[in-house]
């Protein structure tokens, strides 16, 4: 077999291996272009404050109800927390890492207590106020509620606490008789619409679509089949430049004038 | 090498630096008012009010009511605004209608806590608010920093306003 023969056989089977594999790849690099301009532009296509709610894929990330939920109620008002995030009855108001200990009704304003501060809130969930240690609040609170004066208390580490009518100024209270407000279990129907919203803001476009580009969403296996598709891209590459190298050669061998 | 090393880390770590409690809002107020801190005082965002500081904040605020600490003619003011991501807390003094003492008590964001210092901050003293609820001069701003800049000036220019209001409510009968 001459040497061209030889050449012609191997660039033949290469550029067959170029096609084939162009062929087979062809999905994933249009999965990884789509992936990759949706990725570049997330704010653009508000992709990080969209939020997946198939309830399979929320399933397979994990995305279920935390398992401790604290609850309060006063006068029909519900506040929860599931986990960082709290819910005034349906409404959510957005996410504390502060623990919740407690919620009350006073003076058509919604107290909500934390260890160490108190948001007021109107009955419609529009934030009037947040006090803290700067505003006088004790620290440590451990509970929260109302004494026989119609005031707003507070237990601290350091004892009872009241405060007065605009809940500027906090005294140390030994006489207060107060109804302390307590734990309770959420009822069912409203327990199961928060869970639907607290899922539901679980798992944003972006996360999904980012874990589709690298293959996470299918495991390990998925980024590894990513990192073999990435591979054969680069085969692709290499591949294509030097089938159109060599034959640009050779049509310029062909092509070169003869000399007189 | 190793120097370029030092500064590649040095560089990566320092947006970490610039978060912090510069101080304490309780300490800011013991200091304005000599340890002798007055009761605070509330006022409410609703009306008119709402609508101006929504226009000088360019959103609505976050809150109903802001509180505030007055003796004689001094009043001190601890307001939050969203320079890029996290709010930033700042206090200011006022006293006759003037800015007295600008402070930048917590930086929350990664960058532009430039702003702290004094070199920026001194060019709010005696700021004053002319009729349009702007500062009556020009804020030079930080590079790197423009974010934070401008929840600062919207900030002074809240803290002049609201404080024109307790003005005006305590001069009505």
């Amino acid at each position: 077999m001459t040497r061209h023969k030889r050449t012609k056989i191997k660039l033949k089977s290469l550029y067959q291996w170029h096609r084939y594999i162009g062929v087979s790849i062809a999905l994933f690099v249009l999965l990884l272009s789509i992936t990759g301009i949706a990725l570049n532009h997330t704010t653009e296509f508000n992709l990080d404050t969209h939020y997946i709610k198939n309830t399979t894929l929320l399933n397979h990330y994990g995305i279920h109800a935390p398992e401790r939920i604290y609850s309060f109620s006063t006068n029909d008002i519900w506040v929860s927390q599931w986990q960082d995030r709290l819910y005034l009855n349906e409404i959510d108001l957005g996410t504390t890492p502060d623990q919740l200990i407690g919620v009350l009704l006073y003076r058509e304003m919604i107290i909500i207590g934390f260890k160490d501060s108190l948001l007021l809130y109107t009955p419609d969930g529009e934030l009037i106020e947040k006090l803290a240690n700067v505003d006088g609040l004790p620290t440590a609170i451990s509970a929260i509620g109302i004494t026989d004066k119609n005031e707003i208390a507070v237990k601290s580490t350091n004892g009872v606490y009241t405060a007065d009518m605009n809940i500027s100024v906090w005294l140390h209270d030994t006489q207060a008789i107060t109804v302390w407000n307590y734990a309770k279990e959420l009822p069912d129907n409203l327990k199961q619409i928060l869970l639907e919203k607290f899922r539901g803001k679980g798992l944003s476009y972006e996360r999904i679509i980012l874990d589709l580009h690298s293959g996470r969403l299918f495991n390990i296996n998925g980024v590894y089949f990513m990192d073999f598709v990435a591979v054969l891209l680069i085969f692709l590459a290499c591949s294509g430049l030097w089938i159109w190298t060599t034959r640009w050669l050779k049509q310029k061998k062909h092509h070169k004038p003869k000399k007189l | 090498m190793k120097f370029l090393f030092i500064l590649l880390i040095f560089s990566t770590s320092f947006p970490l630096w610039a978060r912090g409690t510069y101080q304490e809002p309780t300490e800011f107020l013991a200091e304005t008012f000599q340890n002798n801190v007055p009761k605070a005082s509330v006022i409410w965002l609703s009306g008119e009010v709402r609508k101006d500081v929504s226009e000088i904040l360019t959103h609505k605020p976050n809150g109903l009511r802001v509180r505030y600490w007055v003796k004689d003619k001094k009043s001190a003011w601890i307001l939050e605004e969203i320079g890029k991501t996290e709010p930033i807390t700042i206090g200011f003094v006022i006293n006759n209608n003037e800015i007295i003492q600008t402070k930048v008590l917590i930086f929350r964001e990664s960058r532009g806590s430039e702003i702290r210092h004094d070199f920026f901050t001194r060019q709010f003293s005696n700021a004053k608010l002319t009729t349009e609820n702007k500062l009556d001069r020009t804020i030079d701003g930080i590079t790197g920093a423009t974010l934070s800049v401008r929840a600062l000036t919207r900030l002074s220019r809240v803290a002049l306003y609201l404080n024109n209001q307790r003005l005006t409510k305590n001069d009505t009968p």
